[in-house]
């Protein structure tokens, strides 16, 4: 179950960021690639999800994490818009809406992060840990080990 | 690098598949961004165009120039160089913004009135629309300081036709010459048969009429009329307006500037009209222009309001608070946060022009309602009036531009709808009244 989740959050951040992506071109190319390679990294999340196996080799984990720690500030700043036109606007689902994309994004981008330090990178088997605190211990127990 | 391959092409088979798929999207993404990122620019077919600083005057059929910026017509019989933007004149039939909408409560209407303690005094505003209705007691006594029109020119000097009271005649002979030009051309040249500029001319600057008065009752209008009596005008007669005000910016001291109308040309501020407004708002005035009626959808901020020393002017309800369902949202195609701001828009009761077919408010034929955002520009404009009373009291003598002034003071006070940033919605909120 959790995996269908993580496999459709990841879809919808990772549209929400490709659309982000196209949008900003004009302004900023380098703002493009940022957030191109954030949505490419949910897709990368997706592939994951399904596959159990990661498309960037170990030494990328902290391009990763960049990406999944950019997509979470996208994610607050989509729940501020929602939240701030509750009774605001005669259509009063599309600020819930908002907000619970918002929120969506923002859980994916998380569970993403707990992955990173858990059983992406093959700290703790490959595809193995879906659980965050399954993962953080893995993830405790090995950085005490090399401590 | 070996290792990365293997990564991406996994461990079984497949691989090659999945690098075929990652360079289709690739390549498809590129496509898209490219496309986006240049538009076809050259000129193919022949038509009118205008262009903002064309790479010859020759090209030109009329131009206007605003300081350092020339504005072009073009009849085109060949092609433009590539990379010259162009707008066509087919999409500039442009409207203004309000229309009539029945208040929610027959009781409940927002009377524009600003706090009194600023009146607008010694502030002139200069106001592009349909014209004036000239004998309308909210402007009786010296509210209108000149009154220009696009739809005519002087027989002798070839300028555009004005009138400055006290100086042309009396107001009998206005009406005559008016009423004269109606009857041989069908259309007034200052008088307002639509009735748009009153109400929005009533709402700045309206003396008192049955317990409504405007936000800036001391305030001057300069009124220059560019639209016909069916609330539309052409991209000349708008520029044409345009060039006017610009002219007459340090000759009659205008500090605000009100455009309750704009066209949809889906520009990055770089068009003709936004270009004219701008270079205007260059000399320290105050431009406000109406977002747009476009309803609650993003990307509909139309031209002059997105240029982006313009000020985008958005409407609320003032009985509830909500974004008005018609006010047009932002970003502007090239992704500024428009509009910058939002005031009240809907029902606002104001002067009603007798020439006119607007229905009267409660049987008042001096008073209308109409909603929109050209309805909550005027507010604004209003407030910009007020606001620039105080500035030339205690901010002009410290040197502050007027404009830069204006926004840190409602940066400051404004009511927030979005407590974090300036969005696509309400901009930084709602204006506040000085």
């Amino acid at each position: 179950m959790i995996r269908a989740i993580l496999v459709v959050t990841n879809m919808i951040s990772g549209f929400i960021l490709l659309l982000l992506s196209v949008v900003w071109f004009r302004i900023s190319v380098l703002a493009t690639l940022i957030l191109l390679l954030a949505s490419f990294d949910q897709f990368e999340d997706v592939y994951f999800y399904v596959t159990g196996r990661s498309v960037f080799p170990r030494v990328m984990a902290g391009l990763d994490l960049g990406a999944e720690i950019l997509q979470f500030t996208i994610a607050v700043a989509i729940f501020v818009l929602g939240a701030s036109y509750v009774g605001r606007l005669e259509n009063t689902i599309m600020p819930y809406l908002t907000m619970l994309a918002g929120l969506m994004v923002a859980f994916s981008s998380l569970y993403d992060i707990s992955m990173i330090f858990s059983g992406k990178y093959g700290y703790g088997g490959r595809g193995g840990v879906l659980s965050l605190e399954e993962g953080f211990k893995e993830y405790r127990r090995r950085t005490l080990r090399r401590v | 690098m070996r290792r990365v391959l293997r990564s991406i092409g996994g461990e079984r088979s497949g691989g090659f598949s999945r690098a075929l798929a990652l360079a289709s999207a690739i390549l498809i993404a590129w496509v898209t961004l490219s496309t986006i990122a240049n538009p076809p620019t050259s000129y193919e077919k022949q038509g009118v165009a205008y262009l903002v600083n064309p790479p010859s005057i020759d090209v030109c059929s009329k131009t206007w120039v605003f300081g350092e910026t020339t504005l072009c017509k073009s009849t085109l019989s060949q092609p433009l160089p590539v990379g010259v933007r162009y707008w066509e004149s087919a999409t500039a039939f442009i409207p203004v913004l309000g229309y009539g909408s029945e208040p929610s409560s027959p009781d409940v209407n927002f009377k524009p009135h600003g706090k009194g303690s600023y009146t607008g005094q010694g502030v002139v505003v200069a106001v592009v629309d349909t014209g004036i209705d000239y004998m309308h007691p909210a402007f009786e006594g010296d509210a209108i300081i000149e009154m220009w029109t696009v739809l005519y020119r002087s027989g002798e000097s070839g300028q555009f036709l004005h009138w400055v009271f006290g100086v042309n005649g009396s107001m009998t002979d206005l009406v005559t010459l008016d009423r004269g030009l109606r009857a041989i051309h069908g259309e007034y040249a200052f008088m307002d048969e639509n009735g748009h500029g009153t109400h929005v001319a009533g709402i700045i600057a309206g003396r008192p009429v049955d317990g409504f008065v405007g936000f800036a009752p001391n305030a001057k209008l300069f009124i220059v009329k560019a639209f016909l009596k069916n609330g539309t005008a052409s991209m000349d007669m708008v520029l044409d307006a345009l060039k006017i005000v610009y002219d007459n910016v340090e000759r009659l001291s205008v500090k605000v500037l009100n455009l309750s109308w704009g066209a949809l040309l889906n520009s990055d501020g770089s068009d003709p009209i936004s270009v004219a407004a701008g270079e205007i708002a260059k000399k320290g005035v105050l431009v406000f222009a109406a977002a747009g009626n476009e309803g609650n959808m993003p990307f509909k901020i139309l031209s002059p309001a997105v240029h982006p020393k313009v000020l985008a002017i958005g409407a609320v309800d003032p009985e509830t608070g909500q974004i008005a369902p018609f006010s047009s949202w932002g970003t502007t195609v090239d992704l500024r946060m428009k509009p910058d701001f939002v005031t009240a828009g809907v029902s606002i009761v104001s002067a009603r022009s007798n020439a006119s077919g607007l229905k009267p408010w409660k049987g008042d034929s001096r008073l209308t309602y109409l909603s929109g955002t050209s309805m909550a520009t005027a507010v604004a404009s209003g407030i910009g009036a007020e606001y620039a009373e105080y500035w030339a009291m205690f901010e002009a003598p410290l040197g502050r531009n007027l404009v830069e002034s204006f926004l840190k003071f409602q940066e400051a006070l404004v009511t927030r709808y979005n407590p974090h940033y300036k969005d696509f919605i309400s901009g930084l909120g709602v204006l506040k009244s000085i």
